[in-house]
């Protein structure tokens, strides 16, 4: 029951009309600029999260956000602490950026601040503009902190432990490269169509090809992350190989070149990344086999977005997929499938075994129905991950368990046992319908309704 | 306008047929939502077929954009459908249910055997307790509405009170008053008031502390014609419109169902004619109901099938947008005339254009994902009315 004025608020958020809800985001934006009235704005704002997601009106920016402005398409959140190649992991944000803040003092974060008071967020030219000189001054002082650093023996692992592990070091320096390739960065991000990219036309193209000259003519090492930052808002990264394809074709060829193979690493970490997340989610939920069933079908699904994304997309990609595929595979038979049956014959003895006190037996039923569909839902991607032949089996075992069960209902059931319900043939009629279809299902059901008429 | 063109049955049979018309006139010629748990047949409607026995429409099927329309027996000829969904199919024919009070009940009725998983079965239960906790609230709040205003003395009555035989015994002889007031007599006013909380229970009075079912839906839906507004202007996924025609539609069915409610509400802030005139009231308090309750019917699983992406991708939330043209509980034109003729003409021509039909309809595979996602639904929707 929520209870608290902020509760409240949060419940009522939704019965807010838009241009009163985007006025109310402004106000607190505001009042979060202000130290005194910051802890009480962000709470706030955290209370009508659900719908700024929804309705996401044009937050306004502070020092933080247009700091994070150049790199925000890298930023991404993984479960644990770590960080994939070409990405920033938004654990690392709060300490750098607490470094920048510090190293620029409030004398040099005065001309931001004051520019952000009537900033238009709507218009990133403005926003850009005001961004350029402060995103040169984080990068003059976080560049120092890092080449200090680096002068001395212990130095790094000194800031390391400063900022709080390996991953926010290395976020360091992909932001501070980030930030010295910051103007030709946002100014290609401007011209281009607003994430999802869906296609990218010629047009496109040439301003593409743009950034990566000027990126290359301020940083070479910053050409990577100009790609990967693109990479972020196409539609699906597989698209990735078709644009680097057409990049080369219209003249981009030398500049793509110097990159090596940085960006293929950078993909291929990531998608290691990605695993590493899945993996750990489907241990965590064990117990909810559905669950992970879904999951999985819905990263094969996006997989599978991503090939035709990619139009194919080449032998690398293809290989990539693959590999995913196979890892998604081995997570489906360690989590559902090997211990399917032998969990739902187990759930179905206990059923009728005589019921241990506080024990539903809807709960008993769900819990072999879980088993059951989860089975159903791996068996949607098996032949894609090698894993027909397993549930198939687990399949079999489980309708010949529900075939003996099925006979022994409808016996008592015929001589009006009275410790067997409608309830009970309802329920196993359901569980032969996942486990073999309707039609076989509907003539139990149809064999058990005679039975209970006495016929 | 309309255009025919045959189904066939799984024997070559001819089961029904093509209607390209998508506006329709009445409420009844709309149909009312079956929540069978097929997916191909999720958003059909039923309907009386003028006959006697009733006909199933069904959406978009393979082939073109309309609506099909088979009689009720062919439904089982044409889709294999689901253990629930035959078991359901049986007892609303045996039940001529076209009504959406009617269809509701079996599919209480039918969600408590337990043919679509425990889940359903506990939100049947829950969904029937408040429907009665609703009746219950609604009665006490008018019967304290009439107290208030229409006895001599000025009186409140407590829950507690009201609970004790004292309590009781000291309304009756309250309502005895009223009743010689108003000239009948205090078995009648009873009654009266009875029947009058049994028809409004499902949006209870203005100002009760808790919402009730059909009000709740209007609450629901005001937020739903936002978000999806919203969601139109800042997605960059909805070059189409999509969501403001969908928004349009909500607009209206809210504006039809703000009327007909302030209508409903009306009766009870003048409760002395309301209970002197019941014979005539009664009937118009019925029909208010009634069109309110049509008015909304399918909307509860609308907004169910967007609450569900909510958190998703932007590809799934244009494809259920998509789902949602298709199954848009349009408000019938027949209503339309009755809110000043709103110039809507462009609507069906919208709706053409956008409905698109669902593939491998015949193929016989059921999608579990799709069908354990409709159950969810159907659950939670039921879930959502509690």
């Amino acid at each position: 029951m929520s209870d608290t004025p902020l509760d409240n608020m949060a419940s009522k958020v939704f019965e807010i009309p838009e241009a009163e809800f985007e006025k109310l985001v402004t106000a607190l934006e505001l009042r979060r600029l202000k130290p005194s009235h910051q802890a009480a704005s962000v709470a706030m704002l955290t209370q009508i999260r659900p719908r700024l997601r929804l309705i996401r009106p044009e937050r306004r920016f502070t020092p933080m956000r247009l700091f994070c402005r150049p790199f925000e398409d890298l930023l991404y959140n993984p479960k644990t602490s770590r960080k994939a190649l070409g990405r920033i992991p938004r654990t690392a944000l709060k300490p750098i950026w607490a470094e920048a803040e510090r190293l620029l003092g409030e004398t040099g974060l005065a001309p931001v601040s004051e520019a952000l008071k009537t900033l238009d967020p709507n218009d990133p030219q403005a926003v850009d503009a005001v961004g350029r000189p402060f995103w040169a001054a984080c990068h003059a002082a976080l560049k120092g902190l890092r080449d200090e650093a680096g002068k001395s023996k212990g130095g790094p692992a000194e800031l390391q432990q400063q900022l709080g592990g390996p991953e926010i070091l290395a976020s360091l320096d992909d932001i501070v490269t980030a930030l010295s390739i910051a103007e030709p960065m946002t100014d290609m991000r401007r011209v281009l169509p607003p994430p999802p990219i869906h296609k990218i036309s010629n047009p496109d193209l040439l301003h593409i090809v743009e950034g990566l000259t000027r990126t290359a003519a301020i940083n070479r090492d910053g050409l990577p992350m100009l790609v990967l930052t693109l990479m972020g808002r196409l539609q699906s990264p597989a698209m990735l190989p078709q644009l680097i394809e057409r990049l080369v074709e219209g003249g981009a060829g030398h500049l793509i070149q110097s990159m090596g193979g940085q960006v293929g690493e950078a993909v291929a970490s990531q998608q290691e990344d990605r695993i590493i997340d899945i993996r750990a989610d489907a241990q965590k939920k064990r117990d909810n086999p559905v669950a992970v069933a879904r999951a999985l079908g819905n990263e094969l699904q996006t997989l599978q977005r991503e090939a035709e994304a990619a139009g194919g997309g080449g032998r690398g990609v293809a290989r990539q997929i693959e590999r995913v595929k196979a890892e998604l595979g081995r997570v489906a038979r360690e989590t559902i499938v090997s211990g399917a049956a032998p969990k739902a014959l187990a759930a179905l003895e206990a059923l009728e075994g005589p019921r241990a006190s506080g024990v539903d037996s809807r709960d008993q039923f769900r819990a072999v129905e879980d088993q059951i569909v989860s089975l159903r839902l791996c068996k949607q991607y098996a032949g894609d991950v090698g894993l027909d032949a397993e549930i198939d089996t687990a399949m079999r075992q489980i309708g010949a368990k529900l075939d003996t069960r099925s006979t022994d209902l409808i016996k008592r059931l015929q001589i009006n046992d009275a410790t067997v319900s409608s309830v009970d043939l309802f329920c196993t009629v359901r569980l032969v319908e996942l486990t073999e279809g309707s039609d076989k299902a509907d003539k139990l059901r149809e064999k058990g309704m005679a039975a209970l008429r006495g016929e | 306008m309309s255009q025919v063109r045959h189904a066939a049955t799984r024997d070559g049979e001819a089961a029904g047929h093509l209607n390209t018309k998508y506006w329709p006139a009445t409420f009844e010629e709309r149909g009312v939502v079956v929540p069978f748990t097929t997916p191909m047949l999720a958003f059909a409607r039923a309907r009386s077929n003028g006959n006697g026995g009733l006909e199933i429409i069904v959406p978009g099927l393979s082939g073109g954009s309309g609506v099909y329309i088979i009689g009720w027996s062919g439904v089982r000829e044409v889709f294999r459908m689901t253990v629930h969904d035959r078991a359901f199919h049986d007892i609303i024919e045996s039940r001529k249910a076209a009504t959406p009070r009617d269809m509701r009940r079996c599919a209480h009725e039918i969600a408590m055997t337990g043919l679509s998983g425990p889940d359903a079965i506990d939100a049947a239960e829950k969904a029937i307790e408040q429907e009665e906790n609703e009746r219950l609230l609604t009665n006490y709040y008018l019967v304290n509405s009439a107290v208030k205003t229409l006895a001599q003395a000025d009186v409140k009555l407590s829950v507690v009170e009201l609970s004790s035989s004292a309590g009781q015994k000291k309304v009756r002889g309250i309502m005895a008053g009223i009743a010689s007031d108003l000239r009948v007599s205090s078995e009648q006013l009873y009654a009266d008031l009875e029947k009058w909380s049994d028809l409004i229970a499902p949006v209870g009075i203005a100002g009760m502390p808790h919402e009730c079912r059909l009000r709740r839906l209007m609450t629901r839906l005001r937020s739903f014609r936002m978000n999806v507004t919203a969601w139109g202007k800042n997605s960059n996924a909805d070059p189409d419109g999509l969501a403001f025609l969908v928004a349009d539609v909500a607009l209206l069915t809210l504006d039809v169902g703000k009327d007909l409610l302030s209508e409903i509400d009306g009766h009870t802030d003048d409760l002395k004619s309301t209970l002197r005139d019941w014979n005539t009231v009664g009937k118009e308090i019925a029909e208010g109901m009634s069109r309110l309750s049509w008015l909304l019917d399918g909307w509860d699983h609308v907004i169910g099938l967007w609450e569900d992406v909510l958190d998703g991708i932007l590809q799934e939330q244009r494809e259920v947008l998509e789902e949602i043209v298709r199954m848009l509980p349009l408000v019938p034109t027949k209503e339309l005339d009755a809110v000043n003729g709103k110039a809507w003409g462009d609507l069906e021509n919208a709706m053409r254009k956008f409905v698109k039909p669902l593939q491998n309809w015949q193929s016989g595979q059921t999608d579990i994902e799709l069908q354990l996602r409709i159950e969810r639904r159907r659950a939670e929707a039921m879930r959502e009315d509690a």
